[in-house]
């Protein structure tokens, strides 16, 4: 089944039919959600920020002028919404400091992974993701879920993109300290 | 050096993409359009209007006027009926209005006007002050 634009239901919203939002919702409420629980931490919180980050986008359809994809724009609301709910919460979302380890080549992630059973995996991954600052999460689900360009990233997260190749080498290193902790909490618990 | 830096990426890509993205409530598109309807449906406006009319103050306004001056100025020695004399032929209302010569407004019924447009008046302030109130909310 071909897929329309989001251009398409765009239109079809501008000239007043508002139920054409809703495949746009459909299609972006995954990321959309994900970046606001990787920022905020919290699903219910998130919750929140996922749809008033939609309600946002409808609101201000008409300044979209495509000058980036619909999609780029619309996580820039949600990464904004997000950090403007954290603050107003004044809550410091958990993370875990793992920055004493060392050599998380892919390799050595790779073997700690290898130990996991396949569906244990996906979980455990996730709860690594929930670890890492927010921004570091954002990054990495923008950029290895999304495959989105730095330079695309840095109109979302408002970043340089030499600044976000930092980030996300960092990102990557820590996100492997996690699972390899993770793993030892588990072997030494068993 | 290259391509370990591609190796890299893909194992990161893979391993992203093996967690996959976070699931919303199952109702959130509903929830979104249901917030966004909310929006865009035309809000019932309360327009205020005014439920007398301009131009039904100024009618009252002058009736009042008029009633005061009768009561005033002509109690005693014209009836309210009573018609200014205006020389000319055309102004020939004599005749309609002596119908109501032996026509006489008893007192009482005269306070008890007074009072009932005293009353609509203050009702009237409240009544505003009250839709005010629930228009604002």
């Amino acid at each position: 089944m071909s897929q329309r634009s989001d251009q398409y239901y765009i239109n079809k919203v501008m000239k007043g039919e508002t139920h054409a939002f809703s495949p746009l919702v459909e299609r972006y409420k995954h990321m959309v959600f994900t970046l606001a629980l990787r920022v905020v931490k919290n699903t219910e919180e998130a919750e929140e920020v996922a749809q008033d980050s939609f309600v946002k986008a409808y609101r201000g359809l008409s300044k979209f002028k495509g000058d980036s994809k619909f999609s780029t724009w619309l996580y820039r609301i949600a990464y904004y919404s997000a950090l403007d709910a954290v603050k107003k919460i004044k809550r410091i979302p958990e993370t875990e400091l793992v920055d004493g380890y060392l050599g998380h080549a892919p390799q050595v992630v790779q073997n700690t992974l290898e130990d996991m059973v396949n569906e244990e995996r996906s979980f455990r991954i996730r709860r690594a993701m929930q670890k890492l600052p927010s921004d570091y999460a954002s990054l990495l689900t923008l950029h290895y879920f999304e495959e989105l360009s730095l330079k695309e990233i840095s109109e979302i997260m408002g970043s340089s993109p030499d600044t976000l190749k930092v980030k996300l080498f960092r990102a990557r290193k820590r996100l492997g300290g996690i699972l390899e902790t993770q793993q030892k909490e588990k072997l030494a618990k068993s | 050096m290259k391509e370990e830096e591609k190796k890299g990426y893909r194992f990161y890509k893979d391993l992203i993409q093996e967690a996959g993205l976070e699931k919303p409530s199952k109702d959130f598109t509903t929830l979104v359009m249901h917030r966004i309807g909310v929006e865009a449906s035309p809000s019932e406006t309360l327009t205020y209007k005014p439920l007398i009319p301009k131009y039904a103050w100024w009618s009252i306004a002058v009736a009042w006027g008029v009633l005061c001056y009768y009561m005033v100025a002509g109690s005693g020695h014209r009836r309210i009926w009573d018609t200014p004399q205006v020389d000319g032929p055309f102004l020939r209302l004599d005749p309609i209005l002596e119908i109501f010569n032996n026509f006489q407004i008893p007192d009482t019924f005269t306070y008890a006007t007074v009072c009932f447009a005293l009353f609509v008046i203050v009702q009237t302030v409240f009544l505003r002050s009250l839709l005010d109130r629930r228009i604002s909310l």
